[in-house]
């Protein structure tokens, strides 16, 4: 077993050395946001009334022998609050109050992801396929609640967790070594973020108020860019 | 070292349009209130259940000028202690409205507050509120009450529904009153 393992490491550096090419691509990102994090349903507090979002990627990969390849998928969206009016209408009908206003802000969901693929096609269109395996940095949004003389503020909250996925990318050379590239992914993870509530006094039914979020949360992304063969 | 400049450039561009971040504010249309036409009081003697005081407050155009129809005077006896319980009704309904229950249901932002006056002794009456709403600590409600006499006596008690989302506290003076009446009180 002992002997496999340094045999193992002993190819696997050989491979390394052996190495092809290291393409680093950048591009933007469409990302659909799934699970809870796209509904808008009150009685849900790990809703998350995501819109789907924008963002921008980085992913370096390395190839090995025999289109092994390894690298690193760096990237982050935005996902601004979509049906407020729902949150707002909550605290509106709970309170029995006249005028609600709701401020909120994005979410903001970032992935690094070391990566492990096979490049599938190598010709002048090349299509590789790689397991993601990371840790994700999801940042709640803003949910500040004005109900006449009171103010109820739902702060950014902020949780690390593991992250697993798929991800595609094709990439068609344009020029020498530049070539365009499009991705397609899917990511899930679950982080655990605590919410700081201030100025929650009268608690009552049906209201949104989160204190933790703990819902789970796949994304879809798509991505365009341009990638560098060094 | 052009190409790459321009990579990177191209990159960074793409990066910035992920970055909007900016803040929403949204305002939603306001739903229907609640009416109340009718309050009633009915105190209990503590030490004779069996001896009732009701006394009624009635007006079923309450948004308008015209004065309220029934405004009864609550007669207590001296050195008494009574368990007053306070109702709110919605008689434009059929069946009549119980606005009680709903306020019981959302006692974290209401208060029902007395403040009574013209009494010739200070001692004469007092009441105090007896239940107790969900919040944490808990505040009073005022919709059952205990209610002391002391002397023989006579004043009003003003009594106001009071409406505080979010912001009660168990002090009086803060929030919008959804009624706010006067009762007279005789005590003999």
């Amino acid at each position: 077993m002992k002997k496999n393992i340094i045999l193992a490491i002993i190819l696997l550096c050989y491979q390394t050395i052996d190495a092809q090419s290291l393409r680093i691509s950048v591009g933007g990102l469409y990302s659909l946001p799934q699970g809870d994090l796209k509904k808008t349903e009150i009685e849900n507090l790990n809703s998350g009334f995501a819109s789907p979002g924008m963002g921008g990627f980085i992913n370096g990969t390395y190839q090995l022998k025999s289109k092994l390849m390894v690298g690193l998928l760096i990237s982050s969206s935005n996902y601004q609050t979509k049906d407020a009016k729902k949150i707002a209408t909550s605290f509106l009908e709970a309170y029995e109050v006249e005028e609600v206003s709701l401020k909120s802000n994005s979410w903001t969901i970032s992935h690094v992801l070391p990566t492990v693929g096979y490049k599938i096609i190598d010709k002048k269109l090349d299509v590789e396929i790689m397991a993601l395996f990371g840790a994700s940095r999801v940042k709640s949004h803003l949910l500040e609640s004005t109900i006449e003389e009171a103010v109820i503020t739902q702060n950014e909250g902020t949780g690390i967790s593991l992250t697993y996925g798929l991800n595609m990318m094709a990439s068609y050379t344009i020029y020498k070594k530049l070539s365009l590239s499009f991705t397609i992914n899917y990511i899930y993870t679950s982080p655990n973020i605590n919410i700081k509530t201030e100025g929650y006094k009268n608690p009552v039914d049906g209201l949104f108020v989160r204190k933790i979020y703990d819902g789970k949360i796949p994304l879809l992304n798509t991505g365009l860019g341009i990638s560098y063969d060094f | 070292m052009k190409k790459n400049t321009i990579i990177i450039f191209a990159s960074l561009g793409l990066l910035l349009v992920a970055c909007n971040k900016d803040e929403k504010v949204i305002t939603p249309a306001a739903p229907g209130n609640e009416f109340i036409t009718t309050i009633v009081i009915k105190a209990v003697n503590q030490s004779n259940l069996a001896d009732t005081v009701t006394a009624i407050w009635k007006d079923l155009t309450p948004g308008d000028a015209t004065p309220p129809t029934q405004t009864d005077t609550l007669k207590l006896k001296i050195n008494t202690i009574y368990n007053a319980s306070i109702f709110f009704l919605d008689e434009t309904q059929s069946p009549i409205g119980d606005i009680t229950e709903d306020i019981l249901a959302r006692a974290n932002y209401h208060l029902v507050c007395f403040q009574p006056s013209l009494f010739t002794a200070v001692s004469a009456f007092s009441i105090t509120a007896t239940d107790l709403d969900g919040n944490t600590p808990a505040l009073p409600i005022g919709l059952q009450n205990k209610i002391t006499t002391l002397n023989a006596d006579f004043g009003n008690i003003n009594l106001q529904l009071l409406h505080q989302p979010n912001i009660k506290d168990g002090s009086c003076g803060i929030g919008s009153a959804d009624v706010n009446v006067d009762f007279k009180v005789s005590i003999q």
